[in-house]
């Protein structure tokens, strides 16, 4: 894995990175494709959107279809027919928030079949060993994870530190460094010197990459902005910064701002089932009768493959169809989740190129513009931590 | 010439013959062929680019009652769609998005329809919208048809949807209101300006009753001083009945035969049989249900034969189905091809649900070069199956659908290049080579969908804001799901009445949240997590 900045630029990065399955331009949103498969999108399909990265989950493929399948097949590539990158995260995430009789020792994950009742156990060594099989480009470290917002301090610089301990066993553990990059997850809740001792322990380790994690948990977006401003200048330039869990757009183009620059949310598909369409002025629900007569295309400019007209090569669908079908054929939700995995995309491809031509500040006024009819509702959170790296929103 | 006979009927026991069916901006549709079967103007799981890169139907199916919501209050968008720049693209293209070079289809009413409790009225026909039935009569469908143009349009029928044959007085009404409502159709038609020249076509529908109780319709059917001049193609709700219209009414066939029997057809081998009878464009109900079913149609045609292939022979006998589940692994043998043990019948197609799959590489069928067969194992199909994930169904369709277009080609090849023995022979090994029925998909289907789960009494109100600024409060901004009762179709078993279901019961979700809970965790379920009891017995051993 090699990555190369393509600005000099202090704190927002942009870059490429080169991973096994082929180059990638960070800053990036990486679609998550939970069970090997982006909801009902065809690989193809997936590819037309640009993406280049997508998101696997550990805990989900081992469960279904399981590590022999996986071995079987040769990993998750060949499973899902999928010639790009892939990033897994541990499965410790998913254990303790879906398992809530989950229960962490220094060994790994503790929990009890939910089919039989027979404790199990996950370690980071199973991790890792699953991760190595399903053969990702990018893997996770299996972290002790708490909610930031948890007012436990002293369990939370159990996880802290727990969590560099795994990262130990995580890098032994692991088969095919050369194949496979492994991140580190810094932890540490909203305490910022937990979050610096933690980062400082973790870049002694080397990795490859680096993940912040245990946010957007709920926690007030003022302390989330916080941990990512505290962080990001203590990382190396040449590596990528990736916040777990993000997706909304102003979240992802603040994060930017502070110098993150990797993301993931289940978000933009999940809310296509539901009619939403994101878009630059914000969410639109096309089940909505306001849209039943409106032949416009979900959104005016929008070059992914339903909104393009057919002269330009697309399907020209109109914001009445999927009105029409919305929670009522499957088609109406793959074509609003090829909409909204565009959007993401094109926002950090524009995001990017207003980083490379040294303009991002206008870039991202204009966005805050476009999404809020008057600056006054722009969000608090937003405006504050924009102004820490000097960027204002009021500003004209 | 909108239908040309390429090779007229084969001998005086088989009709099948090959045609071609040209429309402006069109594809030129050879015939026999498929037509595919829409639901709410969508082509089950499969999107429009999906289509046009994969599948390419050369026609499709649509209903007017899918189109049709709230129609009191509003006017359907489909009549209010602006016209294209393209005079390619019609407004039911335009509405739908689906490839310009297919054929469109309108009917009233679905292949597979829901009988209208109170039956059809003297002035039209029942027709199932979003807020119930209502009366669709000559006139309003004619006005509807020349804001929508189709290429293709079918008629009026006064159609009872019912398993059991009506009774003689009933059969005897149908014929006399399918030709007034006919009539009334035919002299509306000329009325509309964008209907006056002619692209849109006409096929006349003929009724499932016996010959003797629908001869006069046919008569006027047939006359050039009756319906003849402006009827372009038949459309037949039951297939039997089109030996004796060829022998007794020669004027009409020259006309395209399209089949609409929406029970008529369970299996390929009916289709083949409809194709002898002289059936030109077929619409295939099973073909919706076999992918959502989960299973993957496996046959050919003309069926693999141990005579003429020696090969086929060596690895039909080597390859005894395994009996240990999984075991198939590495193999590069295509088990669509084995026949079964017992039988000797080929299977129509394989359940992917079967543990059997679990393993393999192999793609569904070895012998197609579909895009889900080129970049896809049985594995991952069997896997997205048991995760509940779309894209089964979306891969299913795909090759499903390819299968049928092959099939349809290699009939046409055989019809092109044989005699009527040979291809009435072809047709019997086919009878005699494959399973009389498709294999049962042993899980769950997707959730029921579209036309299956109109909500009744009329959509509540789902969002009362414009906007949803949910966004930026910050939690995930979803809209509830609907009300949780629905009218099901169940085609399956009691065709075609419906009822009253709570969803939460019925519904199998399309969709599993990724956030499953832990009762997903099935039996293998426990997955790259170890047990205790063989951790510590590592651990002692260690
Ligand atoms: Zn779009
Ligand atoms: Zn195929």
């Amino acid at each position: 894995m090699a990555l190369s900045r393509l600005n000099l630029s202090p704190v927002v990065p942009a870059s490429v990175l080169t991973l096994p399955h082929g180059p990638v331009n960070l800053p990036i949103f990486m679609p998550v494709a939970t069970q090997a498969t982006l909801k009902g999108l065809t690989p193809e399909q997936l590819e037309d959107t640009g993406c280049r990265l997508c998101l696997n989950n550990t805990y989900h493929l081992g469960l279904k279809p399981g590590q022999d399948v996986l071995a079987a097949l040769g990993g998750a590539h060949r499973l899902q027919g999928w010639k790009h990158n892939i990033l897994t995260d541990s499965g410790g995430f998913q254990m303790v928030s879906l398992l809530k009789l989950a229960n962490i020792t220094e060994e790994g994950v503790r929990f009890l079949s939910p089919h039989d009742g027979t404790p199990m156990l996950l370690t980071p060594e199973h991790s890792i060993g699953l991760q190595n099989t399903i053969g990702s480009d990018i893997i996770m470290q299996l972290d002790d994870v708490l909610v930031t917002t948890s007012p436990d301090k002293t369990r939370m610089r159990e996880a802290m530190e727990r969590s560099v301990r795994w990262l130990d066993r995580c890098i032994a553990a692991h088969t095919s460094p050369e194949t496979q990059n492994l991140f580190c997850i810094i932890q540490g809740g909203l305490d910022i010197e937990m979050r610096r001792e933690c980062t400082e322990k973790m870049l002694k380790r080397d990795t490859p990459g680096i993940a912040v994690g245990g946010l957007s948990g709920g926690e007030a977006k003022d302390d989330y902005c916080k941990v990512v401003s505290a962080i990001t200048p203590m990382l190396p330039d040449l590596k990528p910064r990736y916040v777990m869990g993000i997706g909304y757009p102003e979240d992802l183009v603040v994060s930017v701002a502070l110098g993150a620059d990797m993301f993931d949310c289940v978000w933009p598909t999940r809310t296509a089932r539901f009619g939403n369409a994101i878009t630059s002025k914000g969410m639109l629900n096309l089940r909505n009768a306001k849209h039943m007569h409106d032949f416009g295309p979900i959104e005016e400019g929008c070059g992914c493959t339903c909104c393009r007209s057919r002269d330009e090569g697309g399907l020209g669908v109109t914001r009445s169809f999927i009105n029409h079908n919305a929670a009522k054929e499957t088609v109406a939700a793959h074509l609003l989740s090829i909409h909204n995995v565009w959007y993401q995309l094109e926002l950090m491809r524009q995001v990017r190129q207003s980083i490379v031509q040294d303009r991002f500040p206008a870039f991202i006024r204009q966005f805050f513009a476009d999404l809020y009819p008057t600056p006054a509702q722009y969000p608090k959170w937003a405006v504050d931590a924009l102004k820490v790296v000097n960027i204002d929103l009021m500003d004209d | 010439m909108f239908f040309s006979i390429l090779k007229p009927t084969l001998s005086d026991s088989c009709a099948a013959r090959l045609g071609r069916l040209s429309v402006p901006g069109r594809n030129a549709v050879s015939t026999p062929n498929f037509i595919a079967l829409t639901s709410r103007g969508a082509i089950p799981h499969l999107t429009p680019d999906v289509l046009q890169r994969h599948v390419q139907p050369p026609g499709a199916y649509l209903a007017l009652e899918d189109f049709v919501e709230k129609s009191h209050k509003t006017t359907p968008p489909i009549l209010q769609i602006p016209s294209s720049s393209s005079s390619n693209i019609s407004p039911l293209h335009a509405f739908t998005s689906l490839p310009s070079p297919t054929l469109m289809i309108l009917s009233p009413r679905r292949a597979a329809a829901v009988k209208p409790p109170q039956g059809n009225l003297k002035s039209g026909m029942s027709i199932f919208t979003s807020t119930g039935f209502q009366s669709l009569t000559s006139p309003a469908y004619v006005s509807s048809i020349s804001k929508i143009r189709p290429d293709i349009v079918i008629p009026l029928a006064d159609l009872t949807y019912s398993n059991h044959s009506p009774v003689a007085k009933r059969q005897a009404r149908m014929a006399e209101r399918t030709e007034d409502w006919l009539e009334e159709f035919l002299s509306e038609f000329p009325t509309h300006a964008s209907l006056a020249k002619g692209r849109t076509k006409i096929f006349a529908p003929v009724l499932p009753i016996d010959h003797p109780m629908q001869w006069e319709y046919l008569n006027r059917l047939s006359d050039a001083d009756g319906f003849l001049p402006q009827v372009s193609g038949l459309a037949l709700n039951d297939v039997d009945i089109l030996p004796e219209i060829h022998t007794s009414y020669p004027d009409l066939t020259p006309l395209p035969v399209l089949s609409v029997a929406a029970a008529g057809a369970p299996t390929p081998h009916h289709l083949l049989r409809q194709v002898s009878l002289g059936v030109d464009l077929l619409t295939v109900p099973f073909l919706n249900a076999v992918s959502d079913s989960g299973v993957g149609m496996t046959f050919v045609f003309p069926p693999p034969s141990t005579k003429s292939d020696p090969s086929a022979a060596i690895v039909m006998t080597q390859s005894q189905p395994e009996e240990t589940p999984g075991k198939t692994t590495g193999s590069q043998q295509d088990d669509a091809a084995f026949p079964d043990p017992i039988t000797g019948l080929l299977p129509l197609g394989t359940n992917l649900w079967s543990p059997t799959h679990r393993l393999s590489p192999l793609p569904i069928l070895l012998s197609c070069a579909c895009y889900t067969c080129k970049n896809h194992s049985r594995a991952y199909l069997h896997h997205l199956l048991n995760a509940r994930e779309m894209l089964a169904w979306v891969l299913l369709q795909i090759h499903n659908h390819h299968v049928l277009t092959t099939f349809f080609s290699s009939i046409r090849d055989v019809l092109s290049s044989s005699t009527a023995a040979a291809w009435e022979e072809a047709c019997k090994d086919f009878a005699r080579g494959y399973e009389a029925e498709f294999p049962i998909g042993t899980g769950e289907r997707p959730r029921a969908r579209g036309y299956h789960f109109k909500s009744q009494g009329g959509d509540k109100p789902i969002n009362k804001k414009q906007w949803d600024y949910e966004l930026k409060a910050g939690p995930d901004g979803e809209a509830p799901m609907e009300e949780n009762t629905a009218v099901v179709d169940d085609q399956r078993g009691n065709g075609g009445e419906t009822m009253l279901v709570d969803r939460t019961v019925s519904e199998t979700p399309v969709v599993p949240d990724p956030n499953m809970d832990a009762r997903d965790l099935d039996e293998r379920g426990v997955g790259f997590a170890e047990s205790m009891a063989t951790a510590e017995k590592k651990a002692g051993a260690g």
